[in-house]
């Protein structure tokens, strides 16, 4: 088996079974991407491992992690705007963060190209909302296309830089999670290396880059019309495909992953209808629509998330005068969650009643309980929750940020109980303070989080003398999508860098009342919570501790058979089933068995010992290599 | 011919990656295949989830909806009992038995036992014993994926030339063990 560095570098055309996202970075590769930059977020991640595997003196392309989405796409423009090819990609509520700079990008003339690749989460799998971005490309004028798999993505990509580069404009690829996490065998083209022409470009007389007052008519116009002309374009229209089946009675419309899941339901259907399958949603390619909309008696949208397709098609039949029945969504339920096999299906047969001879098959009753998400064995977080619960009230008030600390709002903990957005919890906690005498109130940010959106909050309760307490939950990575690196780690994607320590950001900003500890050391950090709590104004507890994953990870790839991490087991005749290490500290190593006996999972232990200061009785104790 | 599986344990369990093993042998013998993952939120110790599909024809969507997989091959037996619904009339179960507690509310294990051995056609392997027995106890998804080698639409010679590919550069021990656990695997559930 090739590796996949190797793989992304193939000069002669290939085939290999690979996810989208991998599929993405090759396509990155052929077109001739020149800068790449990102914020790591699901469903993406794996577009920046894939570009890792190419070894560094042989990386066709230079990436970057940025602190957030904003930056990444600022950085991305100006390269862009120098002539360079340019790519920025992120996750799905991402383009909140970047929508600032975002929205301007269509009224810009940029010579090299910018692809803006989103990862949508229809389902929310790993997001907070499943908000769909194409109402973003609607209100900033910005050509979308949509694939509906690797092959697809792969193609799509190639597309979408073409445009972009032969219009010096901006266009989406819209990906969504199972596009971007599906494997399937992809055909790559040859690829021949070309060198970097790094002259930089950029020529203010190219256009006003200044839109401000009067001066941003002319760039709007010619936003609006480069949008329109895209809707003829033979390039742009050749991304779409019609199965005809004869059908002259009903037709579907269609787009993205929601195609495949159509095919499946369609599959064991009673009749055929034909489908027009959408590649570039935006601008809509109107010929094509009204000549579909026109041979069909009946027309479905079938379309994930919101009806921004159905709203403008049904407008377009109005002014057409077509008298064609359009279907459209047919209750909220359709605007959520994936438009997996089975829910097209349903979807199909709310339509069309007749469509199928006999209900799908009974699926048996779900007996399991639910699983739940939780803080892997040795995380720092638990050893944090664990402390600082210790020194607040019931009533208190705490707030968490986005990141792997989200997972304390669960019990045992309950810690950290209202969620928005990146970076949202100091200024949310400072609202949560005011007016409020009696419940304190304690909000937490990881530490990538912290360098994301977490400053400007920071900064305010500084300024605005906020009376909360912000504890970063220190683990050195960005822990949730895989371990990426961020400006307080001392390495970028590229390597060494200058170190941002937390505490020197915090002090620039003007915090004066800082405390910092291992989380490990809870005696301490309980008394240091409840020192600041007792403290009026902004005051700031660092609990620091590696994510032990990766540290685990590290060191067992670095010391191989050297590395000796302290597993425990419980003395059973110590032991007096007290019951705070599963009641309260919860680490899933612990398990309770008949009677009330608990006893530690080997496989689950990591050897940390993080457990044993929790223990009244002292009976969590370090194995010392012989039986139980 | 068209066979879906669902893969499913726990994550930090290394089961999912095994996939690879059916996918490429399936490839090998000239089938399309898809192949979808979940990637959950937690990094260690949460549920994991995919789906292969492989066919004859183009398959289309990389998800297999609920009631129509042919095989349910799990790592974990509550994970096991969790895609019941996924699984077709007359589908096949495979999964190993010993459980991963690693939340308050696991049901008694022999419970979950009982229940999977009330489904026709669910087969209970004890992987990690065959996996040692083979001489690696890290081979128990391989050791799976050799009892459940006589449902599926492939030569057990083409997964032995996948379990070769994904363990070549582990070295021939590694190679070696693996294989072993597969033969382990089949000749416990012949």
């Amino acid at each position: 088996m090739k590796d996949l560095g190797s793989t992304l570098l193939r000069e002669e055309a290939f085939e290999e079974i690979v996810i989208g996202n991998t599929a993405v970075a090759r396509a990155m590769v052929e077109a001739g991407v020149r800068s790449a930059t990102s914020y790591p977020g699901s469903p993406t991640p794996e577009i920046a491992e894939a570009l890792a595997a190419i070894p560094a003196d042989r990386r066709p392309l230079r990436f970057e992690f940025s602190t957030n989405e904003k930056v990444a796409t600022e950085v991305a423009f100006g390269s862009a705007l120098n002539g360079h090819l340019s790519v920025v990609f992120f996750k799905s509520v991402g383009l909140n963060v970047a929508a600032d700079s975002f929205v301007q990008l269509s009224l810009m003339d940029i010579p090299g190209g910018l692809v803006v690749v989103l990862g949508d989460d229809p389902g929310a799998n790993s997001s907070q909302n499943e908000q769909d971005n194409r109402h973003y490309a609607l209100m900033s004028y910005v050509p979308v296309l949509e694939p509906a798999g690797a092959q697809e993505a792969y193609e799509y990509f190639k597309l979408a830089a073409r445009i972009a580069r032969e219009r010096h404009t901006v266009v989406i690829l819209r990906l969504t999670t199972h596009v971007c996490h599906a494997k399937e065998k992809v055909r790559f083209a040859a690829w021949k290396p070309e060198p970097l022409d790094p002259t930089p470009r950029f020529d203010p007389e190219l256009q006003n880059y200044i839109p401000i007052a009067a001066s941003v008519f002319p760039l709007k116009r010619r936003a609006l019309e480069r949008l329109a002309s895209l809707a003829s374009d033979p390039l742009a229209l050749s991304a779409k495909r019609v199965d005809d089946a004869g059908n002259r009675k009903r037709g579907v419309i269609v787009a993205g992953n929601a195609y495949l899941s159509l095919l499946d339901a369609l599959a064991e259907a009673r009749e055929r209808p034909d489908v027009l399958k959408l590649g570039l949603v935006h601008p809509l390619p109107a010929a094509a629509l009204r000549e579909f909309l026109a041979a069909h008696e009946e027309v479905k949208i079938l379309e994930e998330l919101d009806p921004v397709l159905e709203t403008q098609i049904k407008a377009l039949a109005y002014d057409a005068g077509l008298r064609t029945r359009i279907i459209g969504k047919l209750g909220v339920e359709e605007l959520m969650g994936e438009h997996v096999p089975g829910a097209v299906r349903r979807i199909m047969a709310a339509t069309w009643p007749d469509l199928y001879d006999a209900p799908p098959p009974q699926a048996l009753p779900a007996v399991a309980a639910p699983r739940p998400a939780q803080l892997c064995p040795g995380c720092g977080h638990r050893s944090a929750f664990y402390a600082v619960k210790k020194a607040l009230k019931d009533d208190d008030i705490t707030v968490a940020d986005i990141g792997c600390h989200t997972l304390g709002h669960l019990p045992p903990y309950r810690m950290g109980r209202v969620l928005l957005s990146m970076g949202h919890s100091t200024a949310t906690a400072s609202g949560l303070a005011l007016f409020n005498t009696t419940r304190r109130v304690a909000c937490f940010i990881g530490d990538s989080t912290f360098f994301h959106a977490g400053l400007p909050g920071i900064a305010n309760a500084v300024y605005n003398r906020h009376d909360v307490l912000l504890v970063v939950m220190e683990n050195g990575t960005t822990a949730m999508t895989g371990h990426q690196d961020h400006p307080g780690t001392g390495r970028n994607w590229n390597g060494e860098t200058t170190k941002l320590p937390v505490r020197a950001a915090l002090e620039g900003l003007g915090v004066t009342n800082i405390r910092e500890v291992d989380a490990y050391q809870q005696a301490k950090l309980t008394g240091m919570v409840r020192e600041a709590l007792a403290e009026p104004g902004f005051k700031v507890v660092i609990a620091r501790h590696p994510c032990m994953l990766k540290f685990t990870r590290d060191q067992r790839r670095k010391l191989k058979d050297a590395w000796k991490p302290k597993h425990v087991r419980i003395d059973q005749d110590a032991c007096t089933k007290a019951h705070e290490c599963v009641e309260r500290f919860g680490c899933p190593s612990f398990q309770r068995g008949g009677g009330g006996v608990v006893t530690v999972s080997e496989d689950l232990c990591i050897g940390d010992g993080s457990c044993r200061q929790t223990c009244p009785a002292g009976a969590i104790v370090e194995k010392t290599g012989g039986a139980e | 011919m068209k066979y879906d599986i669902v893969l499913c344990g726990v994550g930090g369990q290394g089961g999912i990656s095994v996939s690879v093993v059916i996918a490429r042998a399936a490839m090998a013998a000239g089938l399309d295949v898809k192949q979808s993952e979940v990637h959950g939120m937690s990094q260690r110790g949460g549920e994991v989830l995919a789906h292969l599909r492989m066919s004859d024809k183009p398959v289309a969507s990389p998800i297999i909806p609920r009631a129509s997989a042919d095989l349910i091959l799990a790592f974990e037996p509550l994970e096991a009992l969790r895609y019941v619904p996924w699984l077709r009339k007359g589908g096949a179960i495979v999964t190993a038995t010993a459980p991963l507690k690693n939340m308050t509310n696991y049901p008694d294990p022999d419970a979950v036992v009982a229940e999977l051995r009330k489904i026709p056609g669910a087969v209970l392997v004890d992987a990690d014993a065959l996996a040692k027995e083979a001489g690696n106890a890290r081979a128990a998804n391989v050791a799976l994926v050799g009892a459940a080698a006589k449902y599926l639409p492939l030569e057990a010679s083409a997964l032995e030339a996948a379990i070769k590919d994904l363990f070549a550069r582990k070295g021939d021990a590694v190679v070696d063990a693996n294989l072993r656990a597969f033969e382990h695997g089949r000749r416990a559930n012949p």
